[in-house]
Formats: C-alpha cells, structure tokens, sequence
C-alpha cells in the first residue's frame, strides 16, 4: 500500500530529477562550449599581446642601438676635443664630461658625475669652473671669461665659455661649458714681453759701450802721449836725478789711467791682446782651481760638455771674464753656497736671444750660477752699466761687469743674466765657436828693449800718438814712414812698398778706416807684416780675416817696452 | 526592418512622436554602444580584442568594468589596470552580459516612483526576466539564449518612454490599470492607443537591433500572436515577465489577472516546459540575482 501510495510521489521526483538532468546536461554542454570559445579568444588574445610585446621589444632594441651609436659618436667628439668640455644639470652637478676634463683634474669620471665642482675639489675654493650659480638663474652665457684652475699639471690658465642649455619652454636646464688652455699663450706673451726688454737692454748697453768705449779711446790717445812724452824724457834724463824718480811717477799714473779706461773699453792686461783658438773647458778649470782657493765655503760645480768647440779669443780676457763672474758670484753668497759653471755648445737658433747682428754659425754656451741673494729686478737692469756700483764707491770700480761685457761684446758674443731676488742668479755667455782651429804663434820671449833697423810704416790719426811712437821706433834704430790717415798710409805704402817691413796700424781714423788700409795692404800680395794698434778693443765690427790675417795686436797707450818687443816680436817672424 | 510598423497601423502618428522624441533625448546616447555590444554578442568569431575596443572608448564603461575586476568578488591579486587583464579576469562571456546591462541601466537611472511604480524595480524586474529567458533558453532549449538576455533587458523600454515623454496620459495609465485591475498593456491601448510593447519594439528597430531582440519585446505579452519562427523568443520572454511579476520581482503593474495566467499555461505548453522546470529554473534565478548583487552588477 505505502508503495502504491508512494508512487506518483515517485514518478513526480523522478520527473523532477529527469528535467534536472536535462539542465544540467545543457548547461554543461553550453559551457563546455562557451570554454573552448574562451579559450581560443584567451589564446588569441595572448598571441596578440606576445606579438605586440615582441615588436615593442624589438623596437626598443633599435632604438637602444641607436641611442647607444649617437652616445659613443658623441663621447668620441668629446674627447677629440683639445679642451675641457662638460655638462652641469641644474643643481650644477656634472653629468657629462670628456676625457680632457678627467686628465686636466686626475680624477676618475665617477668621482665626478652626480657632484658639483665645490665636491669634488673642496680645497680650490671655488674658482672659475664654480662660480656658474649665477648663469643657472638668469639663463644668460658668460663668454671668455679667463682664470686659472689647479690641474695636475700644474695651475692652468683657462678661458671658459659656459652657456645654458635649455627646453623646449626655455627653461635652464643645465650648464654646458667649453674651455681652453691658454696657459702656453699666457707664458709666450710674457716671454715675448721679457725678450723684448732683454734686447732694449742690450741695445742701451751697445750705446753706453760705444760712448764709454769712445771716451775712453780719446783719453786713451792722451794718456799715449803723456806715456810716450814721458818714455822719451826718461832717456834723456839722469836715472839718479829727482826728474827721473817723477818721471817715473808720471808713467805709473799714466799706468793706472790706462787700466782703467782698458778696462772701461774691455781690455785687460796691458799690451797684450792675442787671440788664439782657446779650449773654454781648460780656462775655467784653471780658474776654478785659483778660485777655490780664496773661497773654501763655496762648492763649486762644474759642468762641462767636453766635446766642447774651441773660441777664438784672448785667454787673459777671457781669464778675467771668469774670474768676475765667479767673484760676482761668491760676494752674492756671503754665507757660501753652490756655484755652477757649465759649457755647452749651441747652434745659432739656439741662441736665447740675438741682440745684435750675431754671425751665423755655431755658439759656445757658458753658464755661471750662483745660489746667492739674486739681483733685483731694478739692478738688473743697470747691472753692465759703467760706474754702476752695488758695493759702494770704495770698494768697487763699477766696471767689473762693464768691463765683462766689454770683452764679452768684443770677441762677437752677448752676455746675459736672470735673476731673481733670494733665488740666485745666471750668468749666460754665449760666444762664437771657432771649429777649424788655426793655432798662433806663441808669445815672444821678453827681452831688453830689442832694437831693430827696419822700415816701418806708422799710421795713427792722433798727433800725439804718431809723434811719441815714431819717437820711439827711431830711438830704437827703425827707420819710420809716418802717416796721418788712411788716405796718406795708402799712398805712402805704394810709393815704399819695396822698403816697408812693418806696418804698425791704427784702426780707428776718421778719413779711411784701418781696416780698408788693411785689406789694400794685403790685397798688393806684398809679404809686408801688419801689427794692429788700437785704443778698441777688437769690436764685432772687426772681422776674423783681421783677426786672423794680422800679425799681431797692440793696445795703446803702449810704453815703449810693449811697443819694443811687440814690433820685434813681429818682425822676427818674418824669417 | 520595420516589420513591428505595419502589424501595427493604427496609432501611427503619435507612437511616431513619441519615436522622435526618444531619438532627440538621453536614451539615444547608449544606442551605438548596445548595437555593438550586440553584434559581438550575436559574433561567434568576436574577441575579446573588440570587447576591449569599445569598452576603451566609453570612460564610464572602462571606469565600471575596472572597478568589478578588482572588487572584493574577483580579489585579484595585484590591482588591475587593464582593460585586456580585466576581461581574462571577468571572463569574456561573462562581460558581454555586464557590459549590456550596465549600458541598459543607464536608461532606468532615475529614481522616480510614479504611483507605485518605481523605475528601480523595474530594473530589477527587467535582469531577472532577461537572466531567466537566458536560463530556459540554456536549461530547456540547450542553447546560449543571448538574445532573450538583450530582450529581456529592453523588453519594457517603451515603459521608460511613455514614463518620461508622456507623463501626463502615464499617470492616468497607472491610475487605470490600478483601479481596473488590468494589465498595463490593456490600459495603455485605452488612454494613447498603443502598447509599451509596441513602442518598445519601435525604439529598437529604429536602433537597427536585430529582429531576433525588437520582435520578441514587441510581443512579450501577446507571444501566441508572434510569427512562429519569433514563437519561442517572445514565449519565453513572457513566461519570464509572468513567473518575475507573479514571485516578487515585478515593479507594481497589475500582471496577473487570470486571463494572463492562462496564457501563461498556454505558452508553457506551447514551449513544452513543464511547471516544474520553472519552478526549478526561477529558483536558480534567484540565487543568481543574489551573487550578481553581490558583484554590485544589480
């Protein structure tokens, strides 16, 4: 009963459960279907996205290439660049500099970007490369604006453009700046200024040297004839008698004029101006060797190029330019010090400074340094002067370094110095190298007044002088032809040229120059012997072919033993 | 494809206006965005490439559809951003339902009551049917049923028209269907001379929506008169409206006098859907109106 009561219960729940079946069964296949539906749309969609990710990468690859090929062909620019070259963001912190910028500092690129100049250097103090604060604000370039920066080089001086960089708004961004070194510019004009006042100095010293040496040419003619006047009444007068004692005075007085306006001229020992080829190197060795015994707290250097070439000079001059100048140098280190001398040889580019109408051809340097008080910048500049003096008036003559320079000028050389006040000083000689060496012939022994009986042609413009000389060669037995001017010694020597032994000439005439009269002499091919006589030193107006053609030298005033020996000393070597 | 004009001759010139008149306002704006999302829908080869295409350009939309996807229901992990992450998250055929409901509601935003009648109700009213004409379609027929969806959704357009542009005759339609205890239809024959049905299915094939969508809304209470290829479109929307006015889910319209009722069994037999089975399907409904609200799509 419960069964057949149950039963359209049953079949109601089955029916129920039949139209649940049915749902269900649809609703999965819908799903199922709407699933795979979904899935190719996911897919698709994925594919689409990979896709659209793969072009934007390789896109972004490209343009990173791209990006990277502009930046290195930007830093290789940069870095060809001769200057500094970098770039500040606002904040003034660096973000790009070149190569140059890194060498200039020292420092390692990532030490610099990302920090401002200030940073990086702390210690410099700002400077010109800091000082850009300004241009951040108000967005306007400073243009060539010089300073000096502290480099590993060494301070530099710079000339800096910073201009601002903007956006498309015109904002200040950033600071790029560009600089140049203009530190070799600087120095070159500085050294261009210094050469110019050394030349105006050589120049004025060339003058007042001229004028000293024309002075003292002249006294020089008077003192001859006082010497000659006095040489003559000395033969004439009792040895034992009071006159000759005086007369005697007389010519030591006359002595010491004539020492000293030698010296004003550049000559050194009386009567003997020789100039042979001469090995520098041996010179200053002998002189050095005198002069560290005089000063024993001085530690003297030498140092010598021993390829050295010889000069043609007078070696007592020379001696005695040495010797000053190493004097000069040891009173400028009164509580000792070290002293230099070296030699080397220099071409005519070489040459520091050519002052006057130097010759061409090779040049031998010698150097004397001292590491003394120095010379002030006002001395300097008077330091050759005659009569100019730091030692005060009782000590010196004030014609050391005149007298230096003289003899230095007259053998074709220039002499120079750099100083500074406490740092010491150098003295530069420069002096024309003789390569082919030609030896002279030796000094003549000395002997008692020799005499002779030869022709002799003397020619001097001064009365005094011809006057006193001729009075001597005759007293010693020559027979003399006496010529006032050129003009007269020419014709005078044509008409005797077969009698004429000697020619005892002046150099300096106003009609015809000795050194014409000279070259006619010889230009006769007579075996005729010329000695030179002059109160001038030998200037760099008298050529080598005189130097070198001539038979000998004397400088007046003569007494009449120089004058004596000279003449005999020349002659004998005719034979 | 006006088919809907010449079945109903009669009332031509004042439905015309009332046409026009929808045309001019607010409720013309969400047209091209439905026609699309409709012809996706009714696409097998759409994508979710075009979903995403239309959703771009309607900021509204993208704000919506952004905002489901990172609600509290789908809880993704890292907060979405995209449209296209947004639609693997949702799902592609789950979105093309939401994305149409939340352009329809757009024309039922006013919060009005008119005589116990409220446009949010009607709302309501409108999902349930579409979601339960989809589920018959699904369950009894074992087909998608996307277009009983779309026509459930609009199916009482022409309400909102009537509402909104003729409110005067509006007020006397519910007066009358109140007092008279008839349905809404029957009233609105009397006092304008056509049905909500009939403007209904007028709006939507001016919008060019497929016949499939304006012939079922335009016999959703007369389904038996319907061609009979539109027979099982139009049935089951109206057994959908009958079941939602008859459970709770109407908007205050007197729906259920017995001449309606027996029309119901009628259609029901017609479809060949016993009782039980709707009685099963519109529980089902209800549970998911209750998982669609708490998705904040209701």
């Amino acid at each position: 009963m419960d069964s057949s009561a149950g039963l359209p219960d049953l079949v109601e729940k089955i029916r129920f459960m039949e139209i649940q079946v049915k749902h269900l069964s649809n609703e999965l296949r819908l799903t199922r279907e709407e699933y795979e539906s979904a899935t190719v749309n996911y897919f698709e969609l994925f594919s689409h996205m990979e896709k659209k990710v793969e072009e934007r990468t390789l896109e972004l690859n490209r343009l990173h290439t791209v990006l990277q090929d502009k930046n290195r062909e930007l830093q290789i620019m940069l870095d060809a660049a001769p200057g500094m070259i970098f770039y500040k963001n606002r904040e003034r912190r660096y973000i790009r500099v070149n190569k140059k910028f890194l060498e200039t500092f020292g420092v390692a690129e990532s030490a610099v970007i990302g920090r401002t100049h200030a940073e990086i250097f702390p210690d410099q103090g700002g400077g010109i490369l800091d000082d850009d604060r300004e241009l951040v604000s108000s967005g306007r370039p400073f243009l060539n604006r010089t300073g000096t920066i502290q480099t590993v080089f060494g301070e530099k001086t710079v000339m800096v453009n910073q201009v601002p960089g903007k956006n498309e708004k015109a904002q200040v961004t950033g600071i790029f700046g560009f600089t140049v070194d203009i530190t070799d510019l600087k120095r070159a004009e500085k050294e261009k200024k210094e050469l110019q006042k050394r030349i105006v100095r050589a120049e004025k010293m060339e003058s007042i040297g001229t004028l000293a040496g024309g002075i003292a040419h002249n006294f020089n003619n008077i003192l001859m004839a006082i010497q000659g006047y006095a040489s003559l009444m000395l033969i004439e007068t009792d040895p034992e008698s009071n006159h000759h004692r005086m007369l005697k005075k007389i010519e030591n007085q006359v002595e010491n004029g004539s020492r000293l306006t030698h010296q004003l001229i550049g000559y050194t020992r009386e009567g003997k101006y020789e100039v042979r080829a001469l090995r520098v190197n041996n010179l200053i060795r002998d002189v050095a060797e005198t002069f560290t015994i005089t000063r024993k707290d001085i530690r003297l250097h030498l140092v010598l190029n021993e390829n050295l070439h010889r000069i043609i000079a007078d070696r007592g001059q020379i001696e005695r330019v040495l010797m000053d100048l190493m004097v000069n140098a040891a009173d400028a280190m009164p509580q000792g010090g070290d002293l230099t001398v070296s030699t080397r040889n220099l071409s005519y580019e070489d040459l520091p400074l050519r002052p006057f109408k130097m010759k061409k051809g090779a040049y031998v340097r010698i150097c004397v340094t001292d590491t003394g008080v120095g010379i002030g910048k006002d001395i300097i500049e008077h330091i050759f002067e005659p009569f100019f003096t730091t030692k005060g008036l009782s000590k010196g003559t004030g014609l050391g370094l005149t007298s230096v320079y003289g003899i230095v000028k007259a053998h074709g050389g220039y002499i120079d110095v750099d100083s500074e006040k406490g740092q010491g000083s150098t003295f530069t000689i420069c002096l024309p190298a003789h390569i082919q060496a030609k030896q002279r012939p030796a000094d003549a022994s000395p002997g008692h007044l020799p005499r002779g009986s030869e022709t002799i042609l003397l020619v001097d413009d001064e009365d005094a002088v011809l006057d006193v000389a001729k009075g001597i060669l005759q007293y010693l037995g020559y027979r003399v032809l006496a010529a006032r001017g050129g003009n007269e010694a020419i014709a005078l020597f044509h008409r005797h040229r077969e009698e004429i032994d000697l020619v005892v000439l002046d150099m300096i005439m106003p009609d015809v120059d000795g050194r014409l009269v000279f070259d006619k002499i010889r230009q006769t091919g007579a075996p005729v012997k010329v000695l030179v006589s002059s109160g001038f030193c030998l200037t760099d107006r008298s050529d080598r072919n005189l130097w070198e053609n001539c038979d000998g030298f004397i400088g007046k005033p003569f007494s009449m033993e120089t004058l004596s020996l000279k003449v005999r000393e020349v002659l004998k070597a005719r034979g | 494809m006006h088919p809907s004009d010449s079945d109903h001759e009669d009332p031509k010139s004042p439905m015309t206006a009332l046409l026009d008149q929808v045309n001019q306002s607010d409720i013309r704006s969400i047209k091209s965005v439905i026609t699309r999302l409709l012809d996706i829908i009714n696409d097998a080869g759409s994508t979710a490439k075009d979903l995403t295409d239309i959703i771009q350009v309607d900021p509204p939309l993208t704000a919506k559809v952004l905002k489901l996807a990172n609600s509290a229901y789908f809880s993704p992990r890292e907060k979405i951003s995209e449209i296209k992450k947004a639609i693997i998250y949702i799902g592609f055929n789950n979105l093309k339902e939401i994305l149409l409901s939340q352009k329809v509601v757009e024309i039922f935003k006013s919060e009005d009551t008119v005589q116990g009648y409220s446009r949010n109700q009607l709302w309501r009213h409108s999902v349930a049917v579409a979601l339960m004409g989809k589920m018959i379609y699904r369950r009894e027929f074992g087909l998608p049923g996307e277009n009983v969806y779309a026509a459930g959704l609009m199916h009482d357009i022409g309400i909102i028209a009537i509402d909104q542009f003729l409110q005067e005759p509006f007020r006397k339609i519910l007066h009358i269907s109140k007092e008279k205890r008839i349905p809404l239809s029957q009233a609105e024959k009397g006092v304008i001379g056509f049905t909500h049905a009939d403007i209904g299915e007028a709006i939507c094939a001016n919008w060019n929506l497929s016949p499939e969508i304006t012939v079922p809304i335009g016999y959703h209470h007369t389904p038996m008169l319907a061609e009979q290829s539109y027979l099982r479109l139009a049935g089951t929307l109206f057994v959908s409206e009958y079941c939602c006015h008859t459970n709770k889910f109407g908007f205050g319209a007197r729906e259920t006098a017995p001449s309606v009722r027996a029309a119901y069994l009628a259609t029901l037999k017609q479809l060949e859907i016993s009782p039980g089975a709707i009685d099963l399907i519109f529980r089902d409904m209800v549970a998911e109106i209750a998982v669609m609200k708490r998705k904040g799509l209701v």
